[in-house]
């Protein structure tokens, strides 16, 4: 196996190779930054252009397509406070307040700089343990993955905010959403009215240019009369990173927890990257000596959700190699492109294909360096953006988003639900009822509802065969203990939140 | 791009050697040819939809663009296109497995015959019914009696209402095999890793991705659910074979267009993929390394033969899909 | 608005929803094929049902008990004075709306540029409002995505009807 190492480190050092990759964690970023246009798209649309390249060609281009696009997604996040893919949901929470407090250029720079840390953390634990790794993954069944989902929604009560009610509502009207369409397991049609379209469902997408992008059109719109606030300096000329080495080094615990999760929700199928960050945020805001400066904007967060969401580019390609499961949409294609070249993903990838898959270890490896180099230089051109005023700036990142929301499944549908769900975020707002829990039930309803439904499959053949899952029954004992701490928690955070108000 | 080089369609047409009489066909295709593909891109029937389009624009000399519309097993697309525009530049590349199931789960209420068929012109490696390495059955038979010493004990992981849901009903319904079956997802990687991780007893999924689990030597093949052996796999035996008659399931890649299209376009198309799939060496040397796939295509009469009798097979259990 | 009427007004149109969503939850269709299993896909849509009433009544009462802030205005609520105060925000709404609908019948390029064109005036204060400015953006910016999707990356955007 080990032989392989160096015929893989070649077949990636070639003019081609290299250029496609440069030119894939390129193509990867723009389509990351712009809402509406997502990594898995950008696979989609180079997929079938890859099935004519060689097998490293096409590979390393899908790989770095990944790569670059997750990452992206971080430079609407912190400037428009749009989160470009869904991974990087969480970098909004303190990447946008830090770029309101003119630290636009630092955020970045932390953005950038930890999505390269993760990823190669991410890479490390791919390249040196993943058969473990898989073995841990495929232990993962119906009763592992309704405990797991069960303790990810109770992270809604820590993304709430001040009021838990309106939380809880978000977070099941998210869940409600996600019901339409043909259910779990038995594909039954639910809530379609006869209606073709629904049969599909929603899609993550469109939910999340509805509920981000159009009230952030809809915010300027609010605006327009307003007396304009001064003119907010931001230092347009950063240097090196932007920030010290003392506070990369600050975030050294930050940065191994928010891989850590990165990595396993990566090699878990079907949970995906928006979760992970959300949960990295959460765990660094928990352990935190100073959590109420979360949402403020402080580094820790965009530390959190930027290492965990590019940690899970190498988790999720654990389970892809070693066993052949694609963990979300984006692997699920690297799959495609994988057996299009006959790299066969499973037990016996490293002896039959190991000089392919150690090429796709350094392509990983070189894209997450391309990525650092165009990003940092990019960040002086990224930073510009500020400076175009809203009314320039987000009509044509509107149908930028429309486009992203045809381009998803190729149908009108899916416009007209991002202006639908654009009326319900602007009507949420009004009513005070916070966003992210709604993405979060969303996501998590749809996995919870499946697995619970096969878990209680399992449960009439064999009632106690529960017993033989101590995941899950780990995984039920913690999230009872979180939900307990975290409403003690929150409900001391409102306190103070009242308390500061009314001051 | 759109006129794009009526000459090279006439050249192309000729070396097709299906000339056909009406003069307006003469000149299809001189467009661009949409083709729209139901499922998503790095998929099985993805990845023959769209290889059948690269070879069918070298032959055509006209672009044929593939686009995935996705959703609901194939039904969106299908409704969405079945009534398009019939001047043949828009088709449909699907798999006759989802338009059959989706027709007898009720998910839509059409069938082959609301299309023109233009060919079926593929045929899956198979599905494959899976056990772990350690079981103690060998043979179909074997497990069968096994399910029937200890009824509802040993699991079936199927996807509900998919094709292994089917299988499953025949072997209980034909051969009175008492498996317990319970949902372990629509897509059959995700039933082998249940299957590798002991959640399941015995799954179904398709030979190209059990094929590294079995030389492992971690999975057994009892035997393969298509009608006759893979030649690529000679040594396992067909559920026919097996003592359990009506299991056959065979996924078939077919080209549609929308109902009304005209004869002429649809023959002409036809005895092009005909000739792609059986003459052209590329085509042969690619499904074979992608899915283990051996060229296959059927005539126009045929293949709406071949998708009534699929469609038939399926609606006879449609009682227990809705 | 204030708070208390705020919520309260939100209570009941979430019960209001959650009760609709139970009534049509009991009308899907079970699948047959499910005979033995307690869980059927109806379980799950009832239960967030019931949680969702539960909260909104939770909303309800609460609101109902929070005293009215002092000096609060009760006038009532009319559109009209709303749309008045936020003319720009009903402004986007529709223009979005009509983009949607225009888009297959006129066009990407077409209903992208109108769009563009609506939004960016809508956007713009008084002092920087410049027609020229918003329909050149209008019209680069539309073509350009068109080419780009259209022809390189071969996305299906709407042609228009009127052209065929």
């Amino acid at each position: 196996m080990l032989a392989d190492v160096i015929p893989g480190l070649m077949s990636v050092l070639t003019p081609t190779v290299l250029f496609f990759i440069v030119f894939g964690v390129f193509v990867g970023i723009i389509f990351g930054s712009i809402p509406g246009l997502t990594a898995t798209m950008a696979i989609v649309m180079f997929l079938p252009v890859t099935y004519t390249m060689s097998p490293i060609e096409g590979v390393s281009t899908l790989v770095a397509l990944y790569v670059g696009g997750i990452s992206g997604g971080l430079i609407a996040a912190i400037l428009l406070n749009i989160p470009g893919t869904p991974s990087s949901i969480a970098t909004t929470f303190d990447g946008a307040p830090m770029a309101r407090k003119g630290q636009a250029g630092k955020a970045l720079g932390v953005g950038v700089v930890f999505s390269f840390c993760g990823t190669i953390v991410g890479l490390l634990v791919l390249v040196l343990v993943s058969p473990l790794l898989a073995m841990f993954a495929i232990k993962f069944g119906p009763y592992e993955y309704c405990t797991l989902a069960l303790f990810a929604l109770s992270l809604v009560i820590s993304l709430t905010g001040r009021d838990l009610v309106k939380g809880l509502i978000s977070g099941l009207l998210g869940v409600m959403l996600a019901t339409v369409g043909l259910a779990p397991v038995d594909s039954a049609k639910r809530f379609t009215f006869g209606i073709v379209d629904l049969n599909a469902g929603f899609s993550l997408l469109t939910l999340l240019i509805g509920l981000f992008a159009i009230t952030e059109v809809i915010k300027a719109a609010e605006d327009v009369r307003k007396p304009v606030k001064a003119e907010l300096e931001t230092n347009v000329h950063i240097k090196g990173f932007g920030f010290s080495f003392a506070e990369f080094w600050s975030q050294k615990l930050n940065m191994i927890r928010s891989s850590a999760i990165g990595i396993v929700i990566g090699i878990l199928p079907g949970i995906g990257g928006a979760i992970s960050g959300m949960l990295a945020y959460t765990a660094a805001k928990n352990q935190s000596k100073h959590p109420e400066k979360f949402g403020t904007g402080i580094m820790d967060g965009v530390v959190a959700s930027e290492t965990a969401n590019n940690a899970g580019i190498g988790g999720a390609m654990i389970p892809l190699l070693t066993l052949g499961i694609p963990g979300d949409a984006a692997t699920a294609m690297l799959l495609g492109g994988l057996m299009v070249h006959q790299i066969a993903p499973g037990p016996l990838i490293f002896d039959k294909s190991g000089v392919e898959v150690f090429g796709i270890f350094f392509a990983l490896a070189i894209s997450a360096v391309a990525m650092l180099v165009i990003e940092l230089f990019g960040i002086k051109i990224f930073i510009r953006v500020l400076k175009v005023p809203k009314y320039l700036l987000l009509p044509v990142i509107m149908v930028l988003c429309v486009i992203g929301a045809i381009g998803n499944a190729n149908r009108m549908f899916d416009v007209w639900s991002v202006m639908v769900f654009g009326v319900m975020g602007y009507l949420l707002i009004k009513a005070k009822i916070p966003h992210v829990p709604m993405i979060l039930g969303f996501i998590l309803g749809p996995i919870f509802e499946l697995n619970f439904r096969r878990a209680v499959q399992h449960a009439q053949i064999d009632p106690t065969g529960v017993f033989s899952h101590p995941i899950a029954i780990c995984f039920f004992a913690v999230t009872i203990i979180v939900v307990i701490l975290s409403l003690r928690r929150q409900r001391k955070e409102a306190a103070l939140l009242q308390a500061s108000e009314e001051s | 791009m759109k006129k794009f080089a009526t000459a090279l369609t006439f050249a192309a047409a000729l070396t097709v050697g299906a000339a056909p009489a009406a003069f307006a066909e003469d000149a299809y295709p001189n467009q661009t040819i949409n083709m729209i593909c139901t499922h998503g891109a790095g998929g099985d029937t993805d990845y023959n939809t769209r290889l059948i389009s690269r070879l069918l624009e070298k032959r055509f000399g006209v672009s044929v663009v593939v686009n995935n519309v996705t959703g609901a097993n194939g039904s969106i697309a299908l409704t969405q296109y079945k009534d398009d525009k019939t001047d043949g530049y828009t088709l449909i590349g699907t798999n006759a497995m989802s338009l059959a199931s989706n027709e007898a789960s009720g998910l839509s209420d059409f069938g082959y015959d609301a299309f023109e068929v233009i060919s079926v012109y593929g045929k899956q490696c198979g599905e494959n019914l899976l056990v772990r390495a350690d079981a103690p059955y060998n043979t179909l038979e074997e497990l069968i009696a096994a399910t029937q010493k200890e009824p509802d004990s040993i699991t079936l992981g199927v996807a509900m209402g998919g094709s292994s849901y089917i299988a499953g009903l025949i072997m209980q319904m034909d051969n009175d095999a008492k498996f317990a079956m319970v949902d372990a997802g629509g897509d059959g990687a995700e039933r082998m890793t249940s299957l590798l991780g002991g959640h399941i007893d015995v799954t179904i999924a398709p030979y190209t991705l059990a094929k590294e689990y079995i030389e492992s030597g971690k999975v057994k093949s009892l035997c393969t659910l298509m009608s006759e052996r893979l030649p690529a796999t000679p040594d396992i035996p067909t559920a026919v074979e097996s003592g359990v008659p009506n299991l056959k399931i065979d996924t078939l890649y077919v080209l549609l267009a929308p109902k009304g299209t005209p004869k002429e376009i649809v023959d002409k198309l036809n005895a092009a993929v005909l000739d792609i799939v059986n003459n052209d060496p590329e085509y042969k040397e690619a499904i074979m390394n992608f899915n283990f796939q051996e060229p296959y295509a059927l005539n126009v009469e045929d293949s709406i033969a071949r998708l009534k009798e699929q469609r038939e097979h399926m609606m006879s259990y449609a009682k227990y899909l809705q | 608005m204030n708070n208390k009427r705020n919520d309260l007004i939100t209570g009941i149109v979430l019960a209001l929803f959650a009760l609709w969503y139970f009534y049509e939850a009991l009308s899907i269709r079970v699948f047959a094929g499910m005979g033995k299993a307690v869980v059927n896909s109806t379980t799950m849509p009832k239960i967030w049902a019931v949680c969702l009433l539960l909260l909104a009544g939770a909303l309800i009462l609460r609101s109902l008990r929070t005293p009215a802030p002092k000096g609060a205005k009760s006038g009532s609520f009319s559109l009209g004075a709303w749309v008045k105060a936020n003319y720009e925000v009903f402004l986007t709404f529709a223009a979005l709306f009509i983009y949607a609908a225009l888009m297959e019948p006129l066009g990407f390029i077409i209903s992208s540029i109108l769009y563009i064109f609506a939004q960016t005036l809508i956007l713009m204060d008084k002092e920087h409002r410049s027609y020229v400015k918003a329909l050149a953006i209008a019209v680069v910016c539309s073509v350009a995505s068109y080419a780009v999707f259209v022809y390189w990356l071969a996305v299906l955007l709407p042609v228009g009807a009127i052209f065929e």
